[in-house]
């Protein structure tokens, strides 16, 4: 599937290297993925290689947690290939939305 | 002493040369003089600082917000890299004194990137920026001087034995910040950026605490006390002057001191990037 006009403007906001996995996220339709907090570290890896700047710190008063916007988040194709996944030093702790959750 | 006498760089003597050494006072007193002068009139002054004022104040604009939060982002950073040049300068006691203080630091270094990068987070929030890689090039984000006074002479205080940075840090500036953010976290209207404030309340008193536990354990010659009076002295002015500078900057009407101008007095519009050739050959 070949990017739109819209999608290169996108993707001319994501930083070089990581402009690859943006374009797995752009053609390759995957459920985007949500955090397992009794894994995740929050060691904030996955925040830094986001192409689409999904992952967010939420501030709270007792805590600052790390959180996926699921509007934002294109699964890049995959756990394989989504470099949030890559980089986790905590397997498991990011996984795909289950299929019966976004009506596949 | 004698001139060469090789005892002359324990004493600290020829540093102490311009410190009121005054008499030995124990660390729990001590600490309490400092907590007295830096702390408690914290309490007092920072319901009067202009900043918290204005972001009380219904007016306050949102290019307004964009400069604050771009000016804390970039000086927390700095904060986190300042404590990465500390941990180079550790050397432990024979009974393992200081590990204890040198695990707070690498903790210390975690918190201070995740406060950076929760303005960030508010900015994008906010839709002030399309993404997080624009701000490293904004001009609205890049240090203003006396935030890099500031920043240059912690990162000199490396090389100072650590009860008298941690006292520095910690207790003249972090120790009072904490009022700061508690106000600022409650009056700021807009609630994305009350909760970036609000939020690092608990973590800054946490800080504070490490300077406690440092100046008490470790602050206890008379020499390193006099050190610190006078290191704690110049580090609270920087961190007043860092404060004004930054409310200058955020009230200033003409955009800001860092605009490029044209020799006619125009204004340069000016691209994000702007001399910064990012590496197109990189895979990933």
């Amino acid at each position: 599937m070949e990017t739109t006009p819209a999608d290169e403007q996108l993707l001319s906001h994501v930083p070089p290297h990581l402009r690859d996995a943006a374009r797995l996220g752009l053609t390759e339709m995957h459920p985007p993925f949500v955090m397992d907090k009794s894994k995740c570290i929050e060691c904030g890896l996955c925040r830094e290689v986001c192409p689409f700047t999904a992952v967010f710190l939420v501030p709270t008063r007792w805590k600052i947690a790390f959180e996926i916007e699921l509007e934002r988040c294109r699964g890049c194709g995959g756990p394989s290939k989504a470099p949030c996944v890559r980089y986790c030093p905590s397997p498991g702790a990011l996984v795909p939305v289950p299929d019966s959750l976004v009506g596949a | 002493m004698g001139k060469f006498s090789t005892f002359k760089q324990w004493t600290l003597d020829d540093q102490t040369a311009p410190f009121d050494a005054g008499r030995t006072l124990s660390s729990k007193q001590f600490l309490d003089e400092l907590k007295e002068k830096y702390v408690e009139p914290a309490r007092r002054y920072m319901r009067e600082d202009p900043m918290v004022l204005l972001l009380a104040n219904e007016d306050v604009t949102d290019e307004q917000y964009f400069k604050l939060l771009a000016q804390r982002w970039n000086f927390e950073r700095s904060v986190g890299a300042i404590h990465a040049t500390w941990l180079l300068n550790y050397t432990l006691g024979l009974h393992g004194e200081l590990q204890e203080v040198e695990n707070m630091e690498v903790r210390q270094i975690y918190e201070e990137y995740k406060h950076a990068r929760l303005h960030e987070d508010a900015i994008l929030k906010k839709g002030y920026l399309d993404t997080r890689w624009e701000l490293h090039s904004h001009p609205m984000a890049q240090l203003l001087p006396e935030g890099m006074a500031f920043h240059t002479f912690l990162q000199r205080l490396g090389n100072m034995p650590v009860p008298v940075r941690a006292a520095a840090n910690h207790i003249a500036t972090e120790a009072p910040l904490v009022y700061w953010f508690d106000l600022a976290g409650r009056l700021t209207r807009d609630e994305t950026i009350a909760g970036v404030f609000e939020a690092q309340v608990i973590e800054e008193t946490e800080h504070g605490h490490i300077g406690e536990y440092v100046v008490e354990r470790y602050c206890n010659t008379a020499d390193l006390q006099a050190m610190t009076r006078y290191i704690c002295e110049h580090v609270a002015e920087l961190v007043r002057r860092h404060r004004e500078s930054i409310y200058a900057f955020v009230t200033a009407e003409d955009a800001d001191r860092l605009v490029v101008r044209a020799k006619d007095g125009t204004i340069k519009p000016m691209k994000h990037g702007a001399g910064i050739k990012p590496r197109r050959d990189l895979g990933f």
